[in-house]
């Protein structure tokens, strides 16, 4: 699995995650992924190149989003593919990790202050 | 291009090690199996999905010493419905009866883990499960999409 960041306004990092997010793929990305978490505050996950989604990748966003949410920060999920997005909703976790399909809409909502500290 | 006919049961069977390292022969065995099969590639995925968590489960929770363990796959196609039978000789483990984790209120609540049978019985169109000989058998259904109406 590969990790991308590139960075955009307003502080936001746009992390392109590409292939499949399974046992194997979260050992590839799990250390890079708790760095720029523990060290960033608004994080956009990429998910369109994301074809596979098992719960073991769900624990690793929510685990991430946790963190980063204790120090004050924000995650949202970019553009997952369907089967990808099925999932998440099944297990629920749109509700707490919103998902955008829209950039711009993404980063706006980033942007915006966080609710409830 | 058409799915197999009901009553065909072509099927095939798979068997593995409980570790991790195994996860992607079973998901390149479901994805032959699926082509072979001229099955469409959405199922292909939701199979790919819910193997991997069914196998997942096994490997984390089924066995509590180190040794390496065999776990059965087998998929076959019969009366408009593909069926993935798993079988291990770890603890009883019924996945049907089983609390599936519930969904997280927020991102300080709820635990991070255990989604696996949540995502299986939504893919699923039924779970059946079995004790035999100290074994866990058990069989997942999946509904093959029908005819297209015109």
């Amino acid at each position: 699995m590969d990790l991308e960041v590139q960075q955009l306004d307003g502080g936001i990092d746009r992390i392109k995650l590409a292939g499949r997010l399974d046992s194997a793929g979260v050992q590839e990305i799990d250390h890079r992924l708790s760095a720029l978490t523990a060290a960033r505050q608004a994080i956009l996950v990429d998910l369109s190149q994301v074809p596979f989604l098992a719960s073991i990748g769900i624990r690793i966003l929510l685990t991430n989003a946790r963190v980063l949410r204790q120090h004050g920060g924000k995650m949202a999920l970019l553009s997952p593919q369907s089967l990808v997005e099925e999932v998440l909703k099944v297990t629920g976790i749109e509700s707490i990790i919103p998902i955008f399909h829209d950039l711009d809409a993404a980063s706006a909502a980033l942007k915006a202050p966080a609710v409830g500290g | 291009m058409r799915a197999p006919l009901i009553g065909e049961g072509p099927s095939e069977s798979l068997i593995v090690r409980n570790e991790r390292s195994e996860l992607s022969r079973v998901s390149g065995w479901v994805h032959a199996w699926v082509r072979r099969h001229r099955l469409p590639s959405k199922l292909a995925q939701i199979l790919d999905l819910c193997t991997a968590e069914v196998v997942t489960n096994i490997i984390s929770y089924a066995y509590d010493d180190n040794a390496a363990h065999p776990i059965s796959l087998k998929l076959s196609i019969d009366e408009g419905r593909v069926s993935l039978e798993v079988e291990d000789e770890g603890k009883p483990f019924d996945s049907g009866q089983v609390a599936a984790q519930p969904s997280p209120l927020s991102l300080e609540e709820g635990r991070i883990g255990g989604w696996g049978l949540r995502i299986l019985r939504h893919f699923a169109s039924d779970l059946r499960y079995r004790r035999v000989d100290s074994r866990n058998q058990l069989t997942v259904f999946f509904q093959l999409p029908g005819p297209t109406p015109h």
